[in-house]
């Protein structure tokens, strides 16, 4: 899927992978997190190598990751209380109490007071978008990695969602990776950028790919933001 | 032309027992996350309700009917010989030691596994195995080990019980309604069955199937295609090849153990 | 996982009637015996037992009170039998033990005929009068033999 990709997204960021449907934003993540492993080349992540790493390495890089997939992938036979419970109970030896605790203190977060009794399925996507979101939240994991946090949402929703992740970072520094072909909400936030097309990688500030040459990439970008816009969302996004 | 088939012929001949590979692999993984800990009683609970429970009124009403089929025509044939006294025994030893065990399986495949491979499968369309993954749960352990191991429980369980509903099947067309003696019925059955040759061997043919159902069902699920095409290949996949399984391995079973 | 208390109780009771199932299937159609608490052996020697298996059940008066526990050859080269039955039942030490056959074709069992001693069977003791079984082949080639000599006379 890519020939010759190569890019950093450095600690302590919020980086945005661009690209359209089917440019490989979700298999880029996916790699990242080691559910797919790569035919050739090099994956590090906190300084290990995931590509063909073994099963023990995975999981310790798996413990400093949380992923916040496209659809929410929450058990949908667990109410949303279990499913953020879930990783604390199998992976730490916490007092119910205390996941209570965390659980309670997640969902405050993102705005879901109340629905803990709720299965996933009697959920708006938006709400499904952030219990997701809280359960990627909930082991406090150094890197998050977000397929699609913006996909399908209203503006409000994604305001709330994006304010969260840019608090995130600027709070508690954590390392943000966000796969999303939205737009406005990338260029208010992201510290940098890699935009794919073809299997190549195009990287930089959001400046610097507002400022490329590329037909493909300006054709892109202009979408969302009309020039016009642009530089104001940009101001916006680094303030 | 020639060698173009042996080709063919090979590289399927290559797929089909690196398909055996992988469900070996995953049965192996199956096997250590029973033993592994936690034991998930919860969860185990769950499964034996939806693969048991939801189960049970169709097994129990085949069983009957499958009884009362077997004592009609028993009954015909016997009655020829003058032989209808031995009714009890021909019913009760065709369900015990095949018809039981057997039926059940295909009845359980049908109605439990299907959807057991179906949740999984779509589990895998939306990702939710890749999030347990993620979150360093491995989901065999979490999802796949307590399916198969209710499948394990409840099938015996419900073979029991569809072997009974089918004695009881076959007293009510051979005692009520064709008027064999109760007494010869009942003392028949008793005297053609014996634990350790019949029942014994019974349990342990649903105690198999059970395993083999909840493999394949499992096995199907974990790999289905992530589209909704996969789900439904991974369902008909599972329902096919159990009970075609269960089938050749009743013959094994038969032949190796004389049950 | 929420706890469901009815889920819970579904599922309880359905292993409970299916090992209830299990539990009838072996004990009472299977004859699966722990011990024989309230059985006493007793023993019978035949010269032919026909089609006698064990499990094949004991009756007196055609009711059934135990079943052929074991069949063995003995070093007289009879068959030995031994049977389980009813240990509240007070048989005279002049029982007779025969193996009859249910019906023209039917399975072969042993009827007990009470005789008329004081005296009672213990537990383990050896009935000492027995009939054979009679042999359907035997009977009538005795009957067609007669038959040819009746019409030659």
């Amino acid at each position: 899927m890519f020939r010759g990709l190569s890019a950093d997204f450095e600690r302590g960021t919020i980086s945005v992978i661009l690209g359209g449907s089917g440019s490989g934003k979700s298999t880029l993540l996916r790699l990242v997190g080691g559910l797919i492993r790569p035919g050739a080349g090099s994956i590090r992540v906190a300084g290990e190598e995931v590509a063909g790493c073994s099963a023990s390495t995975l999981q310790r890089v798996r413990r400093k990751l949380g992923m916040m997939f496209q659809g929410g992938a929450l058990l949908d036979s667990l109410s949303v209380y279990d499913n953020l419970a879930l990783p604390l109970r199998e992976r730490e030896r916490l007092s119910e109490a205390d996941v209570a605790d965390r659980v309670r203190q997640q969902l405050c977060a993102v705005g879901l007071e109340g629905t803990e009794k709720l299965l996933p399925g009697q959920l708006s996507g938006g709400m499904i978008k952030r219990a997701a979101l809280a359960r990627a939240l909930i082991a406090s994991p150094e890197i998050l990695l977000c397929d699609e946090p913006f996909s399908g949402l209203d503006p409000v929703t994604v305001r709330r969602i994006e304010g969260l992740l840019v608090d995130l970072n600027r709070s508690r520094g954590m390392t943000v990776l966000v796969a999303s072909h939205h737009i406005q909400s990338t260029l208010r936030m992201a510290d940098g950028l890699l935009m794919l097309l073809d299997g190549r990688g195009i990287s930089g500030t959001p400046a610097d790919l507002l400022a490329c040459e590329d037909e493909r990439v300006r054709e892109f970008l202009d979408e969302g933001s009309p020039p016009g816009a642009a530089p104001s969302a940009l101001a916006g996004g680094l303030a | 032309m020639i060698f173009d088939g042996i080709r063919r012929l090979g590289r399927r001949s290559l797929v089909v027992v690196a398909e055996h590979g992988r469900i070996a692999r995953f049965g192996t993984g199956l096997l250590r996350a029973v033993v592994a800990p936690p034991a998930r009683p919860g969860r185990i609970v769950q499964e034996v309700f939806d693969v048991g429970v939801l189960s049970l009124v169709i097994v129990c009403i085949s069983g009957a009917a499958v009884g009362m089929v077997l004592g009609l025509q028993g009954y015909n044939t016997l009655i020829r010989f003058g032989a209808e006294e031995s009714l009890g025994a021909v019913v009760g030893l065709s369900l015990v030691r095949e018809l039981g065990p057997v039926l059940t399986g295909l009845l359980v495949t049908g109605r439990a596994g299907s959807a057991m491979a179906a949740e999984i499968a779509s589990m895998v369309a939306t990702e939710q195995l890749d999030g347990l993954r993620m979150m360093s749960i491995d989901p065999v352990h979490l999802v796949a080990m307590p399916k198969a191991v209710a499948m394990a429980l409840a099938m015996p369980l419900l073979a029991a019980l569809f072997t009974v509903c089918g004695i009881f099947g076959g007293w009510v067309a051979g005692v009520r309604i064709l008027g064999v003696d109760a007494g010869t019925y009942f003392s028949s059955l008793e005297s053609a069955v014996d634990f350790s040759d019949d029942v014994s061997g019974s349990l342990l043919k649903a105690v198999i199937f059970g395993m083999i159902v909840g493999l394949i069902a499992t096995y199907r699920g974990y790999t289905s295609a992530p589209t909704s095409a996969g789900v439904s290949a991974s369902t008909t996949g599972t329902v096919v090849v159990a009970s075609v399984t269960i089938l050749i391995s009743d013959y094994f079973i038969t032949a190796l153990w004389g049950v | 996982m929420q706890p469901s208390p009815s889920r819970d109780l579904a599922v309880g009771l359905f292993v409970l009637a299916g090992l209830c199932a299990v539990a009838w299937l072996s004990v009472r159609v299977g004859g699966l015996s722990f011990g024989d608490a309230d059985r006493m052996q007793l023993h019978a020697a035949f010269d032919q037992i026909g089609a006698l298996k064990p499990r094949a059940p004991v009756v007196i008066a055609g009711v059934k009170i135990g079943q052929v526990r074991t069949i063995e050859l003995g070093n007289d080269l009879r068959a030995h039998v031994t049977l389980a039955v009813d240990a509240s039942l007070k048989l005279p030490d002049d029982t007779t033990a025969a193996i009859r056959t249910s019906g023209l074709l039917g399975d072969q069992f042993i009827a007990l005929e009470p005789g008329a001693s004081e005296q009672d069977l213990a537990s383990g003791a050896t009935i000492a009068f027995t009939q054979n079984a009679l042999s359907i082949e035997s009977l009538i080639s005795k009957f067609a033999t007669n038959l040819g000599n009746g019409g030659q006379k």
